[in-house]
Order: structure tokens, then C-alpha cells, then sequence
């Protein structure tokens, strides 16, 4: 019989602690609603509770599953959360044009791009060829900027 | 009817639609579709939609033929970038993710697409012909399907579920339960009441699907990609040329049975108005994989999976069109632009078109035949250019999927907010993917919940329990059980099978 001590997997608490938010912020939110607009939700709910023991039970205390073979930047990762946020707040002061064009020009370059030339040649086509389907072809309102003498 | 299935006037069906003015707008449809397909977040519903005003001038019969072959096309070419990028270009694409993107990580891209486009072009032929054939008498049943059957088909998608969920029963069951739970987001149908919107108008409606899904697939993806140098695995050799694309079409001939089921479930679930493509591929794909001799290959880049999910995608436009022709009832978004466009333009779909319009009804049927018989050629060409991303490096890639992501889902409603959710989705998705939780099982319940929902509720009101033992309903069920019982079963006899095998080899000669 073995003797070594289970240990926790914290991992495995990720995914339902993200339920449980979920559920408790869903159920804050809804907590002056009647019993007939909720009927469908409590029910899927505690579904999910009766689902959540059993993860919780069976994998907790679990190994953890073995390691991907695919290699893990979490650096790059974070930059890959992080710039999309930056970029979707600067689109609005920028326009989608120039918040594009930036977005790419900094990423190739932070991901290892080391021609500058190339990078901008790259960002250039890849937001010209978004600004003539979106805006040209398909005249969608995203955000430009006005610089006076040019809508971009 | 015999007058409406005459030969005379099938030909003159025929005779009508190969005239030049018409027959131009097939492959002018075709390239369209392809290129609009390819655009993930914008798809082929929106942008008929956006060409509706124009079929004014172009004609009743120009417009449907132009709007049959640009629906078939975008749903083939959704396959691309599912395929390349792991961005499905319409929510029917998402099962081919699963499969394809694999494939190509593998260097094996050119066969993924060869296999999609041979997979399409059988499914598309399959249902468009059936969609000939039995248009005039099929369609009438689909008026038998009410809430109970929309709630028993619901159910049975949920099950198809349970066969996606790989080895761990309990944390696919939770992706499910997760997804029907953020399904309750947004107005719901009884009083209007706005359910949990976290105070954002944008989700008033609840989760938009389109953002959702770039985010569980496309963004999720970008975590992992990061580390390496291209979209191809190291060590591996990337093979381009026309070669892989025709070794995929040879390959999708050993799948007969596969896209022959597909492609009926496809026209089936295409043919109940409501349904349509995005859940026929799941239902198709777990059916796949449930009868199956390889199913553990499921989710590791398996012929299998594909070759369902793309054959069962093209199978739903024939399917779609019968309800709409017969009954004037669309069995999807794309069917009611086309349906649109015929009532524009003076003539109304529904149970007399037949007979009053009977040369023009078989012209826009043949028009789907002819269709999906050009998309076999284009569809190669197209392949055989779109293989050429997987040479360019991640450090390129990874920011162009991202921006595409992150613009696509604004392409769907014109949300800044939109893009947001793709963050988000997308962190889950890689966290979900990452604990070994099912993406497909989340995306299935998100999809299917508010349809669960409204039809439990209207049969319930309507009938109460009785309603669900109408024969339509009891059949579903009883397919449902049948595919929670079906791997259960097999493996029984399997077992058996092996155990007489052992007693045979240990009985002396």
C-alpha cells in the first residue's frame, strides 16, 4: 500500500473556481427576479453544483495530468492577454487604422521580428488589405481618426 | 404532383437555369462565397443580406442562383481558416477545428483541405440532389415539428455531446453545464426579464456566439502558438503542391459510409426550420465518433472527424432549402435572405410555389446540383493557395490571428465590446482546454440552451407532458437513448467477441 500523502492539485481548482464565480456573480445579479424567470437557471445550476462535486471529488486530489509537449512562453503569453487590451482601448482614440497598424508593427517586433523593414511592410498590407474590406467594401462604423485633412 | 414531377418540366427546370445569363452568377456566386467564408465573423448570412437591395436589379432567378452558390461556397470555405488557423470562418466549422488545425500542425495541411473540399463537395452533391428529389413531398412533414420535437432534438444534440467528451465523463458533463449556464445570460422570452448582464447593454441579448466562438478557438489557440517558431511542429516537413490536396480527395473515398451519414444528417437537421449547420456538424461529428472504429483518434487530427463535420456542413443548405420552398418556412438565416430575395423580387415561396413556379423551383434546386459540382475545381485552386500561411512564421502569424479575432468579432455586430469577449473567451478556452475540460461540450450547451429552454417551456405550456410522447418526439428520444446506449453495447460485444476468441485459441485441436 502506498504510503505518500495526496496531495492537492491546485490546478484542478482553476476551471470551478471560475464556475462558482460565476454562478454566485449570476445569481447577485438576478436576485430580484421572480421564481418563473429563474426556474430554467436554478435548474441548470444545480446541475452544475451536483457536476462540480464530482471534479472536485475525483480530481482534486488527483496527479496532475501529464505535461504538454508543446513549449510554454509565458511571457509571449502574456503579452499575447495583455496587448489585444491595450489595443482595443487604443482603437478608440486611434482609429482602427492606426491602433492596427501599431497592434502589428509591436507585436512582430516584441515576438522576434527583427526587420524593422519587413515588420512595417507586413503591418502595412495586413491593415490596408482590413481597411479596404471593412471600411472600403463593407462600410463598417469602426472607429477612425480624424487628423483634419484625412479620415483614417 | 404528376404535373410538378414531369420530365418536361424538370428539363425545362434545367434548360432554364444552363441559359448564360443565369448560369453566370454560379461561379461568380462560388468565388464570392469562398472569399466571404473565408472571413472569420462575417459570413455568408450577412453579407446577402447586405447584397439583398441589389437582387432588385438583378432578377428573381439571377439573384437565387447567385445567393444558392455563394451560401454553398461560404459554407465549404469556412473550412479554410478552421482548418489553418483554428478560427472557424461560421459556427458550423467549429467541429473541423478540432480535426484540422491537428492536421496541420502535422505538415499535413494540403490533405486536411484536400479531404474538407472532397468531404464538401459529396455532402453539398448528396443534399442537392435529395433536396431534387424528394422536395416536393418531404416538405410537408417538416410542419409536424413543434416544440417538444425542437426540445427533444436539443436533448439529443446535448447527448452527441457526451460522445465528444473524451476520457473524463464528469468535467465534459460540467463543460456542458457551464455552457448552458452562461446560455442564461440576457433577455429571456417569458417576461422579458433581463437576466444577468453584468450591467452591459451588450449583453442584453445574451453572449453573442461569434466572439465566443474566435475566442475559445481562434484566441485560446494563440496561447500555445506563441512558443513556437511556426504554425507547422518542429521536425516536422511541411509538404505543399497540388500532391497532399489530391492525396485528401483519394483519402475521403475510403470514407463512403462517413460522408454519406453525415451529409443525411446535415440535410435532416437542415431541413427543422431553427436548426441549422452550427448544430447538424456537432451532431454529425459525435455520430462520427460513436460509430467509429477509431474513436480515441477524435480530437488528435482524425480523418474521421472531419471528413463528418465537412460533409454533414455542405448536406444543410439542400436540407434548409426544402422547408423554404415548399412551406415558406427558412430553415436558416441564409434561406430567409434567399426567401427575401424571391419575395422582393414578386414570386413567394411556399406550399403553391410548386405548382405555380415549377420550372423556376427545379431551376433553383439544379442550381444547387451545378453549385456544388464547381466547387470541387475552385475548391482546389482555392486549397491549394491557402496552404502557403502555414510557411510564414508564428512571429507573424500569431499578432495577424489575433487582430483577425479581435476584428472579426467586431464584423458581427459593430461592438468594440465584442472584442472584449474574445479576450475573455479566450483565456477560458485555453484554461479549459489546458485542465482537459471539452471546448465543444461549453460551446454545444451555449448554442443549444436557449432553444432547450423556450421549447421545453412552449411544449410544456402547450401540451404539459403529453406533448413529448407524440410519435416525432418519442422517436428522438428514443434515437437519444439509443446513443447513450450504443458505445455501452458495443463495447459489450466487443468484450464478448474477444472473450470467445481467448476460448476458441485455448481449446486443443
Amino acid at each position: 500500500m502506498s504510503t505518500q500523502r495526496k496531495q492537492v492539485n491546485w490546478g484542478e481548482t482553476i476551471v470551478p473556481a471560475i464556475t462558482l464565480l460565476f454562478i454566485a456573480a449570476y445569481f447577485y445579479q438576478t436576485r430580484d427576479a421572480s421564481a418563473e424567470v429563474l426556474r430554467w437557471p436554478l435548474a441548470i445550476a444545480i446541475l452544475t453544483g451536483i457536476l462540480w462535486l464530482g471534479v472536485l471529488f475525483f480530481f482534486l486530489f488527483a496527479p496532475p495530468a501529464e505535461e504538454s509537449s508543446r513549449p510554454f512562453a509565458p511571457v509571449k503569453a502574456l503579452l499575447i492577454l495583455l496587448a489585444p487590451i491595450v489595443y482595443i482601448l487604443a482603437t478608440t482614440y486611434l482609429g482602427f487604422a492606426l491602433a492596427s497598424f501599431l497592434f502589428l508593427l509591436i507585436m512582430f517586433r516584441c515576438l522576434g521580428g527583427i526587420s524593422w523593414w519587413r515588420n512595417i511592410l507586413v503591418a502595412l498590407i495586413i491593415t490596408g488589405g482590413l481597411y479596404f474590406i471593412m471600411i472600403g467594401l463593407m462600410e463598417m462604423s469602426l472607429p477612425r481618426l480624424d487628423l483634419g485633412f484625412i479620415l483614417l | 404532383m404528376e404535373n410538378i414531377a414531369s420530365l418536361d418540366v424538370i428539363l425545362s427546370g434545367v434548360g432554364l437555369l444552363l441559359q448564360p445569363g443565369h448560369l453566370i452568377w454560379l461561379p461568380l456566386g462560388m468565388l464570392v462565397g469562398l472569399i466571404v467564408g473565408a472571413i472569420p465573423g462575417f459570413n455568408d448570412t450577412n453579407f446577402l443580406a447586405m447584397m439583398l437591395p441589389v437582387t432588385v436589379y438583378m432578377g428573381p432567378m439571377n439573384a437565387v442562383v447567385f445567393m444558392m452558390a455563394c451560401f454553398c461556397a461560404s459554407q465549404a470555405a469556412g473550412s479554410i481558416p478552421a482548418i489553418l488557423l483554428n478560427i472557424p470562418g461560421t459556427p458550423s466549422n467549429a467541429p473541423t477545428c478540432l480535426e484540422g488545425f491537428k492536421m496541420t500542425r502535422r505538415g499535413e495541411a494540403g490533405y486536411a483541405l484536400g479531404l474538407s473540399v472532397a468531404a464538401s463537395t459529396v455532402g453539398g452533391l448528396l443534399s442537392a440532389l435529395i433536396a431534387l428529389v424528394i422536395t416536393p413531398v418531404v416538405g410537408v412533414y417538416a410542419l409536424n415539428f413543434g416544440p417538444a420535437e425542437l426540445f427533444m432534438m436539443a436533448l439529443f444534440g446535448m447527448t452527441a455531446v457526451g460522445t465528444l467528451t473524451g476520457s473524463s465523463l464528469l468535467k465534459g458533463l460540467l463543460s456542458s453545464a457551464l455552457g448552458l449556464m452562461v446560455a442564461c445570460v440576457g433577455t429571456e422570452f417569458q417576461v422579458g426579464y433581463t437576466r444577468a448582464s453584468f450591467g452591459f447593454y451588450e449583453l442584453y441579448e445574451g453572449f453573442p456566439l461569434i466572439p465566443v466562438l474566435l475566442g475559445v478557438f481562434g484566441f485560446s489557440e494563440l496561447f500555445s502558438l506563441v512558443g513556437d517558431k511556426s504554425l507547422v511542429a518542429e521536425g516536422v516537413e511541411r509538404v505543399t503542391g497540388f500532391g497532399p490536396i489530391f492525396d485528401g480527395l483519394k483519402g475521403s473515398l475510403k470514407q463512403k459510409v462517413n460522408m454519406l451519414r453525415s451529409g443525411l444528417i446535415g440535410i435532416l437537421v437542415g431541413l427543422i426550420p431553427g436548426t441549422g449547420a452550427a448544430i447538424a456538424t456537432w451532431v454529425s461529428y459525435g455520430q462520427a465518433k460513436q460509430w467509429s472504429k477509431t474513436p480515441e483518434k477524435f480530437g488528435t487530427g482524425h480523418d474521421e472527424g472531419l471528413v463528418a463535420a465537412d460533409a454533414c456542413n455542405n448536406g444543410v443548405p439542400g436540407g434548409a432549402l426544402i422547408p423554404t420552398v415548399t412551406l415558406g418556412i427558412p430553415g436558416s438565416g441564409t434561406t430567409l435572405i434567399i426567401m427575401a430575395a424571391l419575395m422582393i423580387n414578386g414570386v413567394t415561396p411556399g406550399p403553391s410555389f410548386f405548382s405555380e413556379h415549377a420550372v423556376e423551383a427545379y431551376a433553383i434546386l439544379f442550381s444547387l446540383v451545378v453549385a456544388n459540382l464547381l466547387l470541387l475545381p475552385i475548391g482546389i485552386v482555392v486549397a491549394r493557395l491557402a496552404t502557403n500561411v502555414t510557411a510564414v512564421p508564428n512571429k507573424y502569424l500569431v499578432p495577424i490571428i489575433a487582430l483577425f479575432c479581435l476584428v472579426g468579432a467586431f464584423a458581427w455586430r459593430q461592438m468594440i465590446f465584442d472584442m472584449y469577449l474574445v479576450v475573455i473567451f479566450g483565456v477560458l478556452g485555453a484554461l479549459l482546454t489546458r485542465y482537459g475540460y471539452s471546448v465543444p461540450a461549453f460551446l454545444l450547451a451555449l448554442l443549444l440552451g436557449p432553444l432547450a429552454e423556450k421549447n421545453l417551456y412552449w411544449s410544456l405550456e402547450i401540451g404539459g407532458m403529453e406533448s413529448f410522447q407524440r410519435p416525432i418526439a418519442l422517436v428522438i428520444l428514443l434515437a437519444t437513448i439509443s446513443v447513450l446506449a450504443l458505445p455501452v453495447i458495443l463495447k459489450k460485444m466487443v468484450r464478448r467477441g474477444k472473450a470467445a476468441l481467448n476460448e476458441k485459441s485455448s481449446v486443443p485441436e
